[in-house]
């Protein structure tokens, strides 16, 4: 399926390339190349995300909400209506949260801070509790060692789930340490510590295949996109 | 065989860049000869595909795509068979996005597959742009009631209470499938723990390979499927090229990537082999020393 060299005519293709072949210089060695795209790339990411922020954030949900009058900046047809000041709330605490500019009022930043993680953290522990660790539970248990259906013993299933249930309980024997690892506990703990190494072999080989995944995309764009190799 | 030994311990001090090298040939190798290998669904992809399936018509579907263009290369193809299968089987399809980067990510999809691919799919009938919303797992929080709370028009300006595909949504609990493809927070957790989990609404997803252990404890009881990195999207092709034979390319995006993932494997266990066996040997000599 090799086609011939079509170049591509798209300037936007031609840049992502170059910068591509830029980035993948440093596999050979660091290099002044390698160093103007890192510098483009943080540079136009800070930038990409401050105006994302400005239009998505900033723009509908205080100047917009503040100033009825704005929205019609960019929608023309838009009909304001009357200002909505519980607007102010945050921006109060956006503008407490930039005193960490100034050494002298920095503290004041604390403020929304402590805000923001005291929120997150009491609204995530009601959902994390119910989804990360009830659910879990059940999931871990729930169906029970003999599951049938249509009175047919699930073997598979059966197995799959005495193997998640030792895993689990190894797994937590590894880590309680008030207690020696000697003997059967200490076995118990060991199988614990094989049940973990299979586990993070399973994720070291899914972040490996991600890495190629991403490779190959590259490639894709160098062959396809910019040298039309692809057909 | 002192000869073998000889060549062997000369990888134990081998450049990396040799290895960056084969590599690259590797995979050129394989994506200019277009090799790959045709896939099957496995038990954690084809749910999603049946799920959609048992959907009833013009049930709609929330699609999340919850990436950068870092993580495209394994998530896009997921959310283009994913696009065409809901389009394919007339399930109005509505793109929102946790991340900032989402708008662009949606722009490229819908431009591949809904209007190239679905030239009479019409937006608003068929498929929908709600866009990016900042606030990552309390946006999923307030959509749960309704999708006004945040979103009054969509990305091209119409009021939502304009769009046909949304007519029957109110809030999160009234899409029919909630799917997000998430490179990582906010993302599929946030869809499980702030949506699935309160509504009872199902979410399925796709995630990155980096990502995909994290997600696997929440199949089958709080997820539909899922789909793990470009093998799962694969594996949806797959599952999209039995059930719709005649509507589908002969290869498709994450088919074809396939073939190279599959070689560029076959170098790295190639090379620790290599580097094992390279150690064993300069043990040895070691010892006879």
């Amino acid at each position: 399926m090799i086609a011939a060299v079509h170049l591509s005519t798209d300037l936007t293709v031609w840049v992502s390339a170059l910068l591509t072949l830029m980035v993948f210089s440093f596999l050979y060695r660091d290099n002044p190349f390698y160093k103007v795209a890192e510098h483009i790339f943080v540079g136009v990411s800070a930038a990409y995300w401050m105006v994302i922020g400005f239009w998505t954030t900033l723009w509908p949900q205080v100047i917009v909400k503040l100033l009825p009058a704005a929205s019609r900046v960019t929608s023309p047809e838009a009909t304001p209506g009357p200002a909505d000041l519980t607007a102010l709330a945050p921006l109060a605490l956006g503008l407490l949260m930039l005193c960490r500019l100034v050494p002298s009022w920095s503290w004041l930043g604390r403020w929304p801070t402590a805000f923001v993680i005291g929120t997150t953290a009491g609204y995530g522990l009601v959902r994390y509790i119910r989804s990360d660790f009830v659910y879990q539970i059940r999931a871990t248990v729930g169906r029970g060692l003999l599951p049938m259906a249509d009175g047919r013993w699930l073997w598979q299933e059966s197995l799959a789930a005495l193997v998640i249930l030792i895993g689990t309980l190894s797994g937590i024997v590894y880590f309680i340490n008030t207690r020696e690892h000697r003997g059967g506990y200490g076995r118990i703990a060991h199988l614990g510590l094989l049940f973990m190494l299979v586990t993070f072999g399973a994720s070291f080989g899914s972040a490996v295949m991600a890495r190629i995944a991403l490779l190959i995309g590259r490639f894709q764009e160098l062959l396809g996109d910019w040298l039309g190799l692809l057909s | 065989m002192n000869r073998i030994a000889d060549i062997l311990v000369r990888f134990e001090s081998l450049d990396r860049r040799w290895i960056y090298l084969v590599m690259a040939l590797a995979v050129t190798g394989a994506l200019l000869s277009g090799l790959y290998f045709p896939d099957r669904p496995s038990d954690v992809v084809r749910p999603v595909y049946e799920h959609i399936e048992a959907l009833p018509s013009g049930a709609p579907i929330l699609l999340s795509l919850d990436y950068s263009p870092s993580s495209a290369p394994e998530l896009e193809p997921m959310a283009e068979a994913l696009t065409r299968h809901a389009l394919l089987k007339g399930q109005p399809l509505c793109f929102i996005s946790l991340w900032p980067t989402g708008n662009n990510m949606i722009a490229r999809v819908v431009s591949r597959i809904c209007t190239e691919e679905f030239p009479d799919a019409v937006e608003g009938r068929d498929w929908v742009r709600l866009g990016f919303q900042a606030g990552g797992e309390m946006l999923v929080n307030s959509l749960r009631d309704s999708l006004s709370a945040r979103y009054e028009l969509d990305m091209g300006g119409t009021p939502l209470s304009d769009l046909p595909a949304l007519a029957s949504v109110q809030g999160l609990g009234d899409f029919g499938l909630i799917l997000s493809l998430s490179a990582g927070q906010p993302g599929l957790k946030e869809w499980i723990l702030y949506a699935g989990d309160v509504l009872d609404v199902p979410v399925a997803g796709g995630c990155t390979g980096v990502g995909a252990p994290q997600f696997f404890p929440y199949y089958p009881l709080q997820l539909v499927g899922l789909l793990g990195a470009l093998k799962g999207a694969a594996e949806y092709e797959a599952a999209l090229a039995e059930g719709y034979p005649d509507d589908m390319p002969p290869v498709m995006r994450a088919t074809r990537g396939m073939g190279p993932q599959a070689v560029a494997h076959a170098v790295i266990v190639a090379f620790i082999l290599l580097g094992n066996l390279a150690i064993l040997v300069a043990r040895r000599r070691e010892v006879g020393r």
